[in-house]
């Protein structure tokens, strides 16, 4: 129907019947696939043998608290950044091995063991997944999970938005791993290069995977945006000043400003993508009159400001790390407040750098170029506070401490490629070589280091106990290992003149640098291993390493410290009092760490709802017959999306009251744990003594 | 939570709902649609003064839709949503005007012919 389509369709299955020619010879698909059923079958059989149905029903997948959702984008996020991994383990072998012409092929590959189009698919994959599903759910779960903590409030603004949200970016990592094993993925490159993802270039059903892809989730980061603006808004606790809101919190402004205006930029360059390939416009054909490079303009213009939502919340984690393992409050709030948001301006005028080359002249460059310089200002006043805060600081290398520090030297690095990437002339002998991409690798590294550092950091605040200390170093170490093995071999290609997206290397010599690369891959996978043997051991052994008080590093700053470990429902007793920027700082100096507040009142609060996960089960279903085209399974889905919606407008019992005896009870119930283990401990930094700056409780 | 509405029709933006603004929007707009249409079909016009004059009338229909239509004025009810309609303003000329920048020294310097 609408389009000259090749291949089978019918009304009823739509491309479905495309499938009966496909054929499941390719081993790698089935090793994913034996994998993907081996790990999920482990889930469900453990589900169920434990009778935890019920359990995920009611206490995960139906509900609106923030620390929740924030912590179920998380799970998300890890899960597809190790299906990520092993992309980019993919590439990286496939490309040592299919060096020169005597270079041996297997499993139907000339070279190597990845067929042109598979390895187009894989690298593909790897950068829609690693930004938009990996890295993009992990900030969005810890802005949900932290931001709430720090600013003092009971749950989001509008907490079933919330978890809207985030079952339409599960359904975006569905769609993702229906489409390793349904049909085929986009081979077109995560930026979806016009004209190749037209139909007449691309008839599979792969760009349209991708498509409704980027478009759920981007929707999810819209809804997502909005929702935390309001927050921070309107959600502050009594005494929390817009400039007393720390520092985690207003990097997480930033990221939602630039996410609320750039996303629906995306939306609409998608949508007409959707029209051109579905009902057969032609804004972006190059034979119908279209103009494919204005694809390329509208999605950099979401792209670039993508680029500052992802980084934003990682120096926000930075900014958090120093100052409470350095011992000291953050060098000039203020001017990181400012730096924050000029990095968000700013990031609306550089998105043509990335196709300096297009041919539009100097004059269109120069003003691009200096744009693009002009970040490294902001960036620059960042890297000088983190600086000044461990200045003559106590600096405690613990390993949050180290992955912050860890992202800063990172940080140097990639700024400075970057300040030569901004130069036009250099890219136009630069210009997709792997020297940009081992740039920008280089800065979603900062993003990663930072991610595993808020991870260590955080997760006493969330779980009650601290993560494996040992392992985490050994974590690092192989992390860091494999950072510099894979990337500094590939700027120095890069400036070998190696292109990016190659399926086989016709240069020899430059097999030396692609076998070290895989040497830091193999570090990788080993760095993973060990998270996953942290992770593990941390849980074993949780009651060994139990988090004594609220403060979990004894040098915390910020509100979320102010609360149990873990935090309950409600988040906090009675609605704190803010005083200071470094609230928990303040209230450490004036003695005044007692959780218990002088009266409890009656706590207004949101009830569970299966809404906005049947919602989400609509927009999925809609999506994958979307993608193969059946129509009228799409129209149910539209009915049955618009029907959950009138419902829930109908409902009317979607919140209740904890009344203040019970409340009180509740917190009694906690704080007597609280000091039953404080007795335990000499480090207690509550009503029972001094903070001790030296020792460390868990070692 | 501060406050809690028991009813949605308490909330303030429903209670500024109002038949004669909604109708004299769409009013407004249907008007404005003609008079263009009119222009445009009549081709009396220049093509660069049919732009300008189209373009003006559907920046009247846009600021008379935000007024009428979702009541953006300094209230406080609806400051916070005039602050950000204001604040898309300067991302609206970035990514148009300026695009139109590029892409007019684009055609310039790799089309044949170019203007």
């Amino acid at each position: 129907m609408f389009m000259n389509l090749q291949g089978p369709w019918d009304p009823l299955f739509g491309r479905l019947p495309m499938l009966l020619d496909l054929q499941y010879n390719n081993p790698w698909i089935m090793f994913a696939f034996a994998l993907v059923v081996l790990g999920g079958g482990t889930v469900v059989a453990a589900l169920t043998y434990y009778k935890l149905w019920g359990w995920l029903w009611r206490d995960w997948l139906t509900t609106v608290d923030h620390k929740k959702i924030g912590i179920m984008y998380i799970i998300i996020g890890l899960v597809m950044l190790f299906r990520g991994f092993f992309e980019a383990a993919m590439i990286r072998t496939h490309q040592a091995m299919a060096v020169g012409p005597d270079s041996p092929g297997i499993l139907g590959a000339a070279h190597g063991y990845l067929t042109p189009f598979h390895i187009s698919e894989i690298f593909t994959v790897h950068g829609t997944l690693m930004i938009l599903l990996a890295v993009t759910p992990i900030l969005v779960g810890f802005m949900n999970l932290i931001v709430p903590l720090q600013i003092g409030a009971r749950d989001m603004a509008y907490p079933f938005l919330n978890a809207v949200g985030l079952w339409l970016t599960a359904m975006a990592a569905g769609l993702c791993m229906v489409s390793l094993f349904v049909g085929s993925f986009s081979h077109a490159g995560w930026v979806g290069l016009t004209p190749l993802t037209e139909l007449d270039h691309s008839p599979g059903v792969g760009v349209d995977y991708w498509i409704w892809i980027l478009q759920i989730s981007s929707i999810a980061s819209t809804v997502g945006a909005v929702n935390l603006i309001a927050t921070m808004l309107k959600m502050r606790a009594p005494g929390m000043s817009l400039m007393r809101m720390p520092i985690f919190s207003w990097t997480a402004m930033g990221t939602n400003i630039i996410a609320l205006t750039s996303f629906p930029l995306l939306t609409v360059a998608i949508a007409l993508l959707t029209l051109d390939r579905y009902v057969g416009t032609h804004f972006f054909t190059a034979d119908g009159g279209g103009n494919f490079m204005m694809y390329t303009n509208l999605f950099w213009l979401w792209g670039h400001p993508e680029v500052y939502f992802v980084v934003l919340p990682a120096f926000g984690f930075i900014s958090e790390i120093i100052p409470t393992f350095s011992e000291k409050p953050l060098f000039n709030h203020t001017s990181m407040i400012f730096a924050t948001m000029m990095i968000a301006g700013v990031s609306w005028l550089v998105w043509l750098h990335h196709f300096f080359i297009m041919g539009s002249g100097p004059q269109v460059n120069t003003f691009f170029s200096i744009a693009t310089m002009l970040v490294g200002i902001p960036t620059g006043v960042k890297v000088f506070n983190w600086a000044f805060t461990m200045f003559r600081g106590r600096v405690r290398l613990e390993t949050p401490m180290l992955w912050a520090l860890g992202s800063v030297l990172l940080l140097i690095g990639g700024g400075m490629t970057g300040m030569m990437l901004a130069i036009p002339a250099i890219n136009y002998v630069s210009h997709n070589s792997v020297f940009v991409v081992a740039h920008f690798h280089n800065m979603f590294l900062i993003i990663a280091f930072a991610i595993f550092g808020a991870v260590t950091y955080w997760w006493p605040k969330a779980f009650g106990f601290y993560l494996d200390e040992k392992l985490g170093k050994i974590f690092f170490w192989l992390f860091w290992g494999g950072s510099v093995f894979v990337f500094v071999p590939m700027y120095a290609l890069g400036f070998l003149g190696m292109t990016r997206r190659l399926d086989y290397i016709a240069h020899p010599s430059w097999w030396p640098l692609l076998m070290l690369e895989v040497v830091g891959i193999a570090l990788y996978a080993a760095s993973v291993a060990a998270f996953v043997l942290q992770v593990y051991v941390s849980i074993r052994d949780r009651e060994k390493n139990r988090v004594r008080t609220s403060d979990a590093w004894e040098t915390s700053r910020s509100l979320e410290w102010a609360t149990h470990c873990p935090p309950p429902f409600y988040n906090f007793g009675a609605t704190p009092i803010v005083h200071s920027n470094d609230e928990w700082a303040w209230r450490r100096e004036h003695r005044l760490t007692t959780l218990k507040p002088e009266n409890y009142s009656d706590t207004h609060m949101p009830k569970n709802t299966a809404v906005p996960i049947v919602l989400g089960f609509f927009v999925g279903l809609f999506s994958i017959a979307a993608v193969w085209r059946v129509w009228w399974v799409m129209g149910l889905c539209v009915i049955g999306m618009i029907a959950t919606l009138i419902f829930r407008a109908f409902q009317k019992d979607v919140d209740y009251v904890i009344p203040a005896d019970e409340m009180e009870a509740m917190e009694r119930e906690k704080l007597d744990q609280i000091d039953h283990r404080a007795q335990d401990s000499a480090q207690q930094t509550g009503e029972m003594g001094e903070p001790e700056i030296d020792g460390h409780a868990h070692g | 939570m501060a406050h809690h509405q028991s009813s949605p029709i308490d909330h303030p933006e429903i209670q500024s709902a109002s038949t004669l603004q909604y109708v004299s929007a769409f009013v407004l707009g249907l008007a404005l649609m003609i008079v263009s249409c009119i222009i445009t079909l009549g081709g009396g016009l220049s093509q660069s003064s049919t732009l300008t004059w189209i373009g003006i009338l559907a920046l009247i229909a846009v600021v008379g839709q935000l007024y009428l239509l979702f009541k953006l004025d300094l209230s406080k009810t609806m400051i916070w949503h005039t602050v950000s309609a204001v604040l898309t303003i300067p991302l609206v000329f970035i990514s148009i005007v300026v695009t139109m920048w590029m892409f007019q020294y684009l055609e310039m310097r790799v089309m044949v012919g170019g203007s």
